[in-house]
């Protein structure tokens, strides 16, 4: 999205840690090198909305996979899936064509190493957090989402055509769940319950 | 910590050995040997740091104990409710015990752990009204409803903030 676009008022930011504080330049360039293009193609799917997702282990205590998600206006998917409720490689087959191009995305970052680069940039190290790329009403975003014990928020960026990405705001709490829900992205507002 | 009280872990043992009548003074014997003082599962709480506990979904609170045994009987398709009944309420003991810390006293068993001492407590699958019911899956299922996933059991015991020789000192 351009600079200078109204975003949403009144959001929330998180005090558990300052998101603007940059611990590695060069990986938040490189990230954001390969952030901008997804974003734009993503956004030019003309589905709303559009997210995908990734962790390294989004629920599971044996620790033995790697989450992937993808959302695509109405359709979801996601690999693994608590007691097998969905199976990305399955619903890929007869997915539409967006959701077929928005994996492809999701693997390009992956192979990009964009979570690697996000841990880089901010000097965290991953556990059961997941990282999303988000397309909501034209906006794009990437979400990070703390899951379920750690306590780093569900940051939310602003992912900008022109210019850097930069912090905005927070998530309602486990965003990975939210995916599927709609809308997807809440931002928390002042006044709003979830502080934590 | 998850089992080391003299009023939740003798509790836990009382339904591993109901057929025991010295399970409380042993219990409490235990903790005091292994601790130097008779712990309480609210003592335990209170040497924790609350933020690092799992967080239960947002959206599964407030957490209504009898919505998710009905949920997990609605979903065997079963008209006989008692084991998972005994399922549920292993599971929100801990609020027994230590109320005053809300819901964050779930996470004491609503973890890795839990699905493997509902096992041992309340019994390998079963069949009933034709239907096989595992209880610890069952238990699973539930810990997944209210945290959406399963915390590892790491996470609780690692937001105690001190070891317990510490907590002494402190005390």
């Amino acid at each position: 999205m351009r600079s200078g676009i109204k975003l949403p008022e009144g959001a929330v930011q998180g005090t558990v840690r300052n998101w603007n504080n940059v611990s590695s330049p060069g990986a938040l360039e490189r990230l954001n090198d390969i952030l901008q293009p997804a974003a734009k193609r993503l956004a030019g799917l003309g589905q709303n909305p559009v997210v995908i997702a990734a962790s390294p282990n989004r629920f599971d205590d044996a620790w033995t996979y790697e989450w992937r998600a993808v959302r695509c206006g109405k359709f979801f998917s996601e690999k693994e899936s608590y007691m097998q409720r969905y199976d990305l490689d399955r619903d890929m087959i007869n997915a539409p064509t967006v959701a077929k191009v928005a994996l492809a995305l999701l693997e390009q970052l992956e192979a990009g190493g964009w979570r690697n680069l996000f841990a880089m940039a901010f000097a965290m190290r991953w556990g059961d957090e997941s990282l999303s790329l988000v397309v909501q009403d034209d906006l794009t975003w990437l979400v990070m989402s703390s899951n379920q014990w750690n306590n780093l928020g569900d940051p939310v960026f602003a992912i900008w055509d022109d210019a850097s990405f930069t912090y905005f705001g927070e998530a309602e709490d486990r965003f990975d769940w939210a995916i599927q829900d709609s809308p997807p992205l809440v931002l928390l507002k002042q006044g709003s319950s979830a502080d934590r | 910590m998850i089992l080391h009280s003299v009023d939740f872990g003798a509790a836990v043992a009382r339904m591993a050995f109901p057929e025991r009548t010295d399970v409380d003074a042993l219990m409490r014997r235990h903790v005091i040997e292994d601790l130097g003082e008779a712990r309480t599962l609210s003592d335990w709480l209170k040497h924790c740091h609350r933020t690092h506990l799992p967080r239960l979904y947002p959206r599964a609170l407030p957490v209504d104990v009898d919505r998710m045994i009905a949920d997990e009987v609605a979903r065997l398709g079963v008209s006989d409710d008692t084991l998972v009944r005994r399922v549920g309420g292993l599971l929100a003991l801990p609020m027994t015990f230590a109320g005053d810390f809300g819901w964050e006293a779930m996470s004491i068993l609503c973890n890795s752990f839990g699905p493997a001492l509902v096992r041992r407590i309340i019994g390998a699958p079963v069949k009933v009204d034709g239907a096989i019911v595992d209880p610890a899956l069952c238990a699973e299922r539930m810990i997944c409803g209210l945290y959406k996933a399963i915390p590892p059991v790491t996470a609780v015991v690692c937001a105690v903030g001190t070891s317990h020789q510490r907590v002494k000192e402190l005390v």
